[in-house]
């Protein structure tokens, strides 16, 4: 209708929309809804456009829920974002542990054939074929039957696996070839002793027997796995490797003990060949039976010695220091956080490599005197110190 | 009528008329002549005080409408905001109306061909928009245009078509004469004194077949009330028909046997007396 009073028109779409939305005063919504009760036009009109807004509305609705759909399959997954944040942080973590590791820990040791006989001269005889590989993985062999095993702890670079040696260590010839690898990252522990983190014994000659005591409170494995050459008497490699291997499940992942005294002895044949002397590389750690008692009472837990200078911890934690090879200690004040559970050399110093050589005769004197100590509490962290005594945090 | 020169300029400015061509004369005779027409939301007789006309002034839609009216005059920036807001509207809401692609482009393209002013009436271009005194929205006010263009379409293009409803016998043989004159009569009686809302609800619902959600949303109530007002309209008429046709001397019984024992019967009734109703009521003068 043109004029709204009129009823016998039909209301113009102005009204019909205004009464729609509700923009109509009462007086006027009144006629009009006179006026739709019995007009089926008008209702048509009134409900077709309506009806446009309710499709228009819903068509409308999809687009919003496409768009909040995102977030909807997102807040699906939002829980679930939880337990990826915790194993991607546990990820993170672990790789940071290793690579602190690796960065520290790629030493390599070797026992190269020296030019004096052994005592017993038993040494001399062919070697069995053993061939002891961490990590699977195979070692250069070299030759070194008939000499005195010297022990060379050098640092490589990460990843580095095997250097090739200097040319004093090259490789003797293949006949009495006996390589004993010992690689461990984390730190490796052999029957039943720890070498230090990624230390990786190499190239034992004569007919090495290897056998790392320790004598620390921490336990720790090895991920050394024995690998036998055919033939070989393996009776006491086997035993072992099966406490090597059961030492595996004991590994914290923390650092472990480092810094070896490496000694060459000579054992009754028990193991590779009867009768035989076989010369012993004996890795021992400082704190073990060689240390005097702490001045707390308890047992060491980690120990090193460089350039007449001793560090122990005890399995409290505190650090000792001894000038005399352990006869009389001195606390070091605590100058780092948390507990001190692992004392060692840094491998490297401005980049220098050093080389600690046997603890017996002339040659035990290291060859780089640049020992830088490390200790490492039980959160990974780590100081240095050159003397022992001032830490430096790294 | 006079209006007040503070309040003109203000919603001259608040609508932002002289963005599109309009200056304060012309916004003024665009307000006097939508005021005085409608008598300011008034009855015929009543005259609207000052603050009632500025009530009924800010209560239109002065920015639809500014537009509505610069598109009218055919100014160029006007349709240009024109065919950004409502273009795609326009042509959606065409769509959803004919339930039709083909149907809603050719109606919404015709409708804005009408609103570009191709169309000329006594040699004068005219335009529906200046129809648009901006009481609803203008969006609104173009759906509503739109449903009214293919409603009227329908019908002619439909008038002369039979419809079943109208073919289907509307009263049963076998009942008396009397009886059944004195049911529509009752009926009709009591469909007179209800309500024009209920009245509304009752053809909505019997007789166009909307559903409850449907007449909700025009009449701006949940869906369940309106559930139960045609609940309560349906029960409140049965009785007063019941009353109607026992105040004209039927029994009781023969009143419920007139009426019908079952419900669907007087649905069924309803529908039709409403369709009646309405063609009775009304001269159909359709706007186009």
């Amino acid at each position: 209708m043109n004029s709204s009073t009129q009823l016998e028109f039909h209301p113009d779409a102005e009204s019909l929309s205004a009464f729609a939305e509700r923009a109509l005063p009462e007086r006027e919504r009144g006629q009009i809804v006179a006026h739709l009760a019995v007009c089926s036009r008008c209702r048509d009109v009134i409900f077709l456009a309506q009806q446009a807004v309710m499709e228009m509305e819903v068509a409308a609705a999809p687009a919003a829920r496409t768009a909040w759909r995102g977030w909807s399959w997102l807040s699906g997954w939002r829980l679930a974002w939880i337990p990826a944040a915790a194993l991607a942080a546990v990820v993170g973590l672990a790789f940071l542990v290793h690579g602190r590791h690796e960065e520290t820990g790629t030493e390599m040791a070797r026992v190269v054939p020296q030019a004096v006989p052994h005592e017993d001269g038993n040494a001399a005889k062919p070697a069995a074929k053993e061939r002891v590989f961490a990590k699977k993985e195979h070692a250069p062999v070299s030759n070194v039957m008939g000499k005195q095993p010297e022990i060379k702890v050098e640092s490589a670079p990460v990843g580095s696996a095997y250097v090739p040696l200097p040319a004093e260590t090259a490789p003797l010839p293949a006949a009495a070839t006996e390589t004993v690898t010992v690689t461990s990252a984390p730190p490796l522990m052999t029957t039943n002793g720890l070498i230090g983190q990624g230390i990786r014994m190499n190239e034992f000659k004569p007919e090495p027997m290897l056998e790392a005591r320790q004598s620390l409170g921490a336990s720790h494995s090895s991920n050394a796995t024995v690998v036998r050459a055919p033939g070989a008497k393996m009776d006491e490699m086997d035993e072992r490797s099966q406490a090597s291997r059961k030492t595996k499940a004991k590994y914290a992942g923390s650092g472990g003990v480092s810094t070896l005294q490496l000694k060459n002895e000579a054992l009754p044949s028990s193991g590779f060949d009867a009768g035989a002397q076989m010369p012993l590389v004996q890795f021992t750690a400082a704190g073990g039976a060689s240390i005097a008692p702490l001045p707390s009472g308890l047992g060491a837990v980690s120990s090193v010695t460089a350039a007449n200078c001793t560090l122990a911890i005890d399995q409290a934690g505190a650090l000792f220091l001894s000038r005399d090879s352990g006869s009389h200690w001195e606390s070091v004040a605590r100058q780092w956080t948390g507990r001190a559970v692992n004392v060692s050399l840094l491998p490297t110093l401005n980049g220098r490599s050093f080389v600690a050589a046997p603890t017996r005769g002339a040659a035990a004197a290291p060859t780089a005197p640049a020992e830088v100590f490390e200790l490492r509490n039980d959160k990974n962290l780590t100081w240095v110190s050159a003397d022992g005594v001032i830490w430096t945090a790294q | 009528m006079g209006l007040d020169a503070q309040l003109l300029a203000e919603l001259w400015r608040e609508c932002e008329a002289g963005g599109w061509g309009l200056d304060q004369v012309e916004f003024r005779e665009i307000l006097i002549s939508i005021g005085t027409e409608q008598n300011f939301g008034l009855a015929a007789l009543e005259i609207a005080s000052q603050g009632q006309q500025t009530e009924f002034f800010r209560g239109l839609r002065l920015g639809d409408l500014v537009l509505a009216r610069a598109c009218a005059k055919g100014n160029e920036r006007g349709w240009e905001r024109f065919v950004a807001l409502y273009r795609q509207t326009l042509l959606r809401a065409a769509i959803a109306i004919t339930g039709s692609e083909t149907l809603g482009s050719e109606l919404a393209d015709q409708l804005y061909a009408e609103l570009y002013g191709l169309t000329e009436r006594d040699g004068k271009r005219r335009c529906p928009l200046e129809s648009y005194r901006g009481r609803g929205s203008l969006i609104g006010w173009l759906r509503t245009t739109l449903a009214q263009r293919f409603v009227d379409h329908h019908r002619r293009s439909h008038r002369e078509q039979p419809l079943e409803e109208f073919d289907a016998p509307a009263l049963e043989p076998e009942k008396p004469a009397g009886e059944i004159w004195a049911l529509g009569k009752a009926i009709e009686e009591a469909l007179g004194r209800r309500a024009a809302e209920e009245r509304l609800l009752l053809a909505a619902y019997y007789l166009d077949g909307r559903t409850l959600l449907e007449i909700a949303k025009v009449l701006g109530v949940h869906e369940a009330t309106v559930s139960r007002r045609v609940r309560r309209v349906t029960d409140g008429l049965r009785k007063q028909v019941l009353r109607i046709l026992q105040d004209s001397g039927l029994s009781r019984r023969a009143a419920e046997e007139a009426l019908g024992a079952d419900p669907r019967d007087l649905d069924l009734n309803l529908k039709k007396l409403l369709q009646y109703s309405q063609t009775d009521a009304f001269q159909e003068k359709a706007a186009s």
